[in-house]
């Protein structure tokens, strides 16, 4: 075998480590990211399993308790319409969500800065007896930086750790 | 003022157009003529967007609130540090921000070249004009930054609170510089491949602006760790937001690229690599703005949502084409005139140390793209989190910090064994020696005590480098030891401002490692008088006490802060409710030492029971990240000092080629 072959080789051995820690680590660690639609679509088959959901805090569900820091909040479908803040939004008359499609979240912790009623949030952890388990919970910055505010997973929204992109 | 910033912006981009096509035709048809023109075109540019964003400055510092940008981003209270941040606060003022600062370093370009590079200069300007006008054709054609609003409102809905922070301020601005002066060396790479002149010039010529952006990369990404950490108050600095990885993906290959461009000067090889490198740097610092500024941010599968996200595709995709198509076009002249000879070589050591940094890029790039490409090719969006970016990245990242302790003593070719030995055996056992050390003081966290240990190698190399270069000096020269080590840095300024600034790498590395893997983190409910222990820490409640002025009402709770019965002192994390967006925003407060932060974020009060909700972090080293960027800038200060010779050399070259002109 000559000096190239050999360097080749080399090369090839770091590019597929570096695929396979990538295959693994993908493999270990994704999650899918959902709307509460998406999620209501098929509830069963992502019982259990590491998510994503995006969704919004129902009116009069926050249950905050300062002393333990256990929170708990039913999270409802973000309308899909409105190109308006998320203050006005609140504001208005939500109608009510369908029955089956609102999801009680439990979560230990502080509560982030902007999290109220009618906020969009990002919880990420996991459903056990239809009880949404999270680790983490994002905020999505109020209409702040862009006038339109849509759901949290497409523009415009951004959870609260990057809000930097409005200036980054 | 805004009609004023209008006509700027449409006369820059007009100006671009004709400098583009000035200055192709004459680099075509050699028309010094056409050149010429191309070249004032250039300096035009620079003027107009300069006028431009004077004229947004204006209208900002006037509080024009009929202007659409002055009222979405600040307000009549805003203070003026901000008020002059908010230029870069919003999109619109970014972009022409960066337009700005690209039409500068044009200019500088111009002058810099004025008597070099004459037959690759047209075709740099093409490419840094065509650039600009990419940028400016959005604020002419798409989003107005002196869009004017059909009423007056009496007051600006006002800067994020989030963002008026004195990090905030300056980290845009140096991660612009950064990003956008990657455009210079892309523009000499392009130059080089259309003439064909693909020799040393233009690595020399771009070798100090390469080292600028790398610098101002660096900055920035430490700017913005340290305005997370600071300002978000969820303990840490680096979430693998798509943000950050934007940041991050050029700085990684800018790296790749400084060192692989070593191998090219001393041994004529991987002309190719260095290349498409530049290439690379360039289209992620694209790509990059493409994610912050395309709104596909927090979910990266929005594509076709956002108004500007296309645009910059399609950019890129120009970019790239034309650029990768010249680099097919001329690899028949891009030939390597040497070959590896030993993996135990530098050579190797920078190839390995290559193809990490690259391998690391493609997974922050794979990591950020993946909820797309997973909704492309599954039809549903699969995110990765930060555990996927730490997994990944943590055995390349201790590859990386032992190659850096590697590559600047293996010798060049082929190093013997005896000379490996002789090299290595200090450093390794300082490696090893602290790992035990590690080991025995209950570092029970297997990545830790490697990368503690690759660290002290990495560090144990440089170290033995100064010291053997000084005696060296010494006892050659009968010098005094300062004398000695000044000389031998200021004589060698690449190579040991180099060095210097892989100590600040590896003091970053370090503190990224003992506070992510050693950190502690509590959260707890106290009433006055009450305590808890974090780590070798005491934390003692001692009440809350509020503050207010016309802009803000602010909680603070004092705690006193204990160490072996001993009182350090205290800190008062804050809530601040802002009366304008009707906002709380924690503030936390820091107690910094050089072994560990201590981190405590004020959670909530509730006033009847006088229970103070806390969250405290226990981040050890953090502190040695920061210490680590002021290293990293001593270090470029010294490898971008012009050395006696080059000075000599200019003020020589200068003299002859002044009178040439003369004449």
């Amino acid at each position: 075998m000559n000096r190239k072959s050999k360097f080749f080789l080399g090369s090839l051995v770091i590019v597929v480590a570096v695929a396979a820690l990538i295959y693994t680590a993908a493999r270990e660690t994704s999650a899918y990211f959902l709307t509460m639609d998406e999620y209501a679509a098929d509830a069963a088959a992502h019982s259990g399993k590491p998510l994503r959901l995006a969704g919004r805090v129902s009116d009069g569900s926050i249950r905050w308790d300062p002393k333990t820091l256990d929170l708990e909040f039913a999270m409802q479908p973000i309308p899909p319409n409105k190109a308006k803040g998320a203050e006005a939004v609140a504001a208005e008359v939500a109608p009510p969500p369908p029955p089956g499609a609102i999801l009680a979240v439990k979560y230990n912790g502080i509560l982030p800065d902007m999290f109220a009623e009618g906020r969009d949030v990002i919880v990420e952890g996991r459903v056990t007896n239809q009880v949404f388990e999270a680790d983490t919970l994002l905020t999505t910055c109020p209409s702040k930086y862009e006038a339109e505010q849509t759901d949290p997973t497409q523009a415009g929204a951004e959870p609260e750790r990057s809000a930097e992109l409005a200036a980054g | 003022m805004g009609e004023i910033g209008r006509l700027a912006i449409v006369l820059g981009f007009l100006v671009a157009l004709w400098g583009i096509g000035a200055s192709v035709v004459g680099g075509l048809r050699r028309n010094q003529g056409l050149i010429a023109s191309g070249m004032h075109a250039a300096y035009a540019f620079s003027a107009l967007t300069g006028i431009a964003v004077l004229a947004l400055l204006q209208l900002l510092l006037a509080r024009d609130f009929n202007v659409e940008y002055v009222a979405s981003y600040s307000s009549s209270t805003l203070p003026l540090q901000y008020t002059i941040a908010a230029l870069w606060g919003g999109m619109k003022g970014s972009l022409l921000w960066w337009t700005f600062i690209l039409a500068t370093f044009n200019a500088i370009v111009q002058l810099q070249n004025r008597r070099k590079n004459r037959d690759q200069m047209p075709y740099v300007t093409a490419t840094l004009l065509a650039t600009g006008a990419f940028f400016l054709s959005l604020l002419v054609f798409v989003t107005d930054p002196f869009e004017r609003l059909p009423f007056t409102p009496t007051e600006g809905s006002d800067l994020n609170p989030l963002l008026q922070n004195y990090w905030m301020t300056i980290h845009p601005p140096s991660l612009y510089l950064g990003f956008v002066s990657t455009t210079v060396p892309f523009a000499f790479a392009v130059a080089a491949l259309v003439t064909g002149k693909l020799g040393d010039a233009w690595i020399r010529t771009t070798r100090r602006w390469a080292l600028f952006s790398w610098f101002f990369l660096s900055l920035g990404n430490l700017f913005g760790a340290a305005w997370a950490y600071v300002v978000l108050g969820w303990g840490g600095y680096w979430a693998w937001d798509p943000v950050e990885n934007a940041a991050f993906m050029p700085w990684l290959t800018a790296t790749a690229y400084l060192h692989s461009v070593m191998i090219q000067e001393k041994k004529d090889m991987l002309k190719v690599w260095n290349m498409v490198l530049v290439i690379l740097t360039f289209s992620l610092t694209i790509f990059g703005t493409f994610l912050t500024r395309s709104g596909v941010i927090s979910s990266v599968h929005s594509f076709t949502q956002s108004g500007l996200g296309p645009f910059f595709l399609i950019f890129l995709g120009i970019a790239l084409a034309i650029s990768l198509g010249l680099l097919f076009w001329r690899l028949p002249l891009l030939k390597s005139r040497n070959e590896l000879e030993s993996i135990f070589s530098r050579e190797a050591a920078f190839l390995l140390n290559n193809l990490i940094l690259v391998g690391i890029a493609f997974t922050v790039f794979w990591g950020t793209v993946f909820p797309v490409l997973s909704e492309w090719v599954r039809g549903v969006k699969i995110t990765v989190g930060p555990p996927f970016f730490n997994r990944v990245n943590a055995p390349l990242g201790i590859a990386l910090v032992f190659l850096m302790g590697v590559g600047p003593v293996i010798a060049w070719r082929r190093a013997s064994w005896t000379s490996l030995q002789r090299s290595f055996i200090g450093p390794v056992g300082a490696g090893v020696g602290t790992g035990l050390a590690a080991l025995l003081l209950g570092a029970g966290n297997f990545y830790a005590i490697v990368a503690f240990s690759v660290s002290a190698f990495a560090l144990a190399t440089v170290g033995s480098e100064f010291w053997r270069g000084m005696r060296v000096r010494q006892q050659m020269m009968g010098e005094a030891p300062w004398t000695a080590l000044s000389r031998l840095i200021g004589k060698n300024r690449r190579r040991y401002g180099g060095y210097v600034i892989h100590v600040g790498v590896v003091m970053v590395f370090i503190g990224i490692v003992a506070s992510s893997v050693f950190r502690i983190e509590i959260q707890k409910g106290l009433t006055a008088g009450q305590a808890v222990e974090v780590g070798d820490y005491t934390l003692r409640f001692e009440g809350v006490f509020d503050e207010s002025d016309s802009h803000v009402d602010i909680r603070k709770a004092r705690l006193s802060v204990w160490e072996d019965g001993k009182q350090l002192g205290e800190v008062l994390p804050e809530k601040r409710f802002y009366r304008k967006p009707e906002q709380p925003t924690t503030e936390v407060s820091i107690w910094s030492t050089l072994g560990a932060d201590l981190y405590v974020v004020l959670g909530s009060y509730d006033t009847k029971s006088g229970t103070g909700v806390f969250q405290v972090f226990l981040n050890p080293m953090i502190s040695w990240m920061w210490i680590g960027g002021f290293v990293l800038v001593i270090g470029t200060v010294i490898c971008m000092w012009p050395s006696y010779a080059e000075r000599t050399a200019e003020a020589t070259s200068r003299v002859p080629a002044g009178s040439r002109t003369a004449t």
